[in-house]
């Protein structure tokens, strides 16, 4: 990206910023979650510099994209939610079965509460932290906390069979 | 429909229904989105929103000079080449050493994949010296002479059995035919004829020996 598109990158970022997070603010809820939407909407711009600058409509170009962030956003908690529905932790260990089972959740699955892994997702999905928020609790970057969250998606996926 | 009349509980509802999918006139959505910031401050500024997306979600941005970008390709450059001389297939043994002895230049092919070496001879032929190695694979014998065909002399092997190519290293026979190295091998002016797995050292004592 050259000097003079980041230069206009930012001035359109200045301009469109309230609007943006006024609409993700709605559709998120959290503020922390709309500021990072929008933080990636103008992520995936500046990826695209040629491709937004010579956009007839810029604002309509980052608005649509913005929508697509918004809707990942949502996807991936809703997954999470399902994924996570009952936390393991406060599961009542009578409810987890009987010995007759052919397999015992509590036993499969007891440790997993105390991993590092799920206490990472369970911040993201129940706490709604923003990867910012983890980020900066953590005292890593953005980018190395997505990395760790990716990681700790597949190492839940793999212990839990998914 | 009057945004300006709608209180910030009516905007927000506005805009979940188009974040949920239901496709409101973009305009209309945009006006929504403005209307609303006026009425719900931000905690951030934009300023300090682009600050905030500079430090922690921009893609690194990697500025580089074009004397930068000629050094890179000329090192790229130089990689590759030593690269490609280290992936050559190595050719140690008594067959490299062999034709370094009688001043073969060091380009002979391999050996074949699956075969060992039986045998290296260096033959002086009409007061050619050349190199010929025998190969084996389950049982199987594969000769391969190499020669410096520095006199332009046609090498009489028969075509039938042998199958005649050029390489770097000079003109090359391949048979499985023994009888053709060997006819080759006994050809009129052929002084000295001494074959099996030998060093360095004694195909160097070897050679210094031949009379040509």
């Amino acid at each position: 990206m050259t000097r003079e598109q980041s230069e206009q990158i930012e001035q359109c970022y200045l301009a469109y910023y309230r609007p943006l997070l006024s609409y993700a603010r709605a559709a998120l809820g959290r503020e922390a979650l709309a500021e990072e939407a929008v933080q990636e909407a103008f992520g995936v711009v500046c990826r695209k510099p040629e491709e937004f600058l010579a956009a007839e409509n810029r604002r309509a170009w980052v608005y649509q994209v913005l929508k697509y962030v918004i809707q990942n956003q949502r996807r991936i908690q809703a997954r999470a939610e399902r994924f996570f529905s009952g936390s393991l932790e406060e599961t009542d260990p009578e409810a987890l079965g009987t010995a007759t089972d052919p397999e015992d959740p509590d036993l499969l699955y007891g440790d997993l509460a105390q991993t590092a892994e799920y206490q990472l997702i369970r911040r993201l999905t129940e706490e709604q932290l923003s990867m910012l928020e983890l980020a900066q609790e953590l005292g890593i970057s953005v980018s190395a906390c997505k990395k760790r969250v990716q990681r700790a998606r597949e190492f839940l996926r793999r212990r839990l069979r998914l | 429909m009057d945004l300006n009349k709608m209180n910030a509980e009516e905007l927000r509802a506005l805009l979940q229904a188009d974040a949920a999918g239901k496709d409101l006139d973009p305009e209309l959505v945009w006006a929504a989105a403005e209307r609303l910031s006026q009425l719900e401050p931000a905690r951030h500024t934009p300023q300090e929103g682009w600050k905030q997306f500079r430090a922690h979600y921009a893609p690194p941005q990697v500025r580089v000079g074009p004397w930068v970008r000629r050094i890179g390709a000329l090192a790229a450059a130089v990689l590759l080449i030593v690269g490609l001389a280290l992936l050559r297939p190595q050719q140690e043994g008594p067959l490299t050493q062999a034709l370094a002895s009688v001043g073969l230049p060091d380009q002979a092919p391999a050996v074949p994949e699956g075969y060992q070496i039986r045998e290296v001879a260096v033959v002086n032929t009409l007061g050619l010296l050349s190199v010929s190695a025998t190969y084996e694979k389950d049982g199987a014998v594969l000769s391969i002479l190499f020669f410096q065909d520095t006199l332009g002399q046609e090498v009489p092997v028969p075509a039938e059995t042998a199958e005649r190519y050029e390489t770097a290293a000079g003109t090359c026979y391949i048979t499985r035919e023994e009888d053709a190295i060997s006819a080759l091998w006994a050809l009129p002016g052929c002084k000295c004829r001494v074959s099996g797995n030998l060093t360095l050292e004694q195909i160097k004592t070897m050679v210094d020996a031949l009379t040509v």
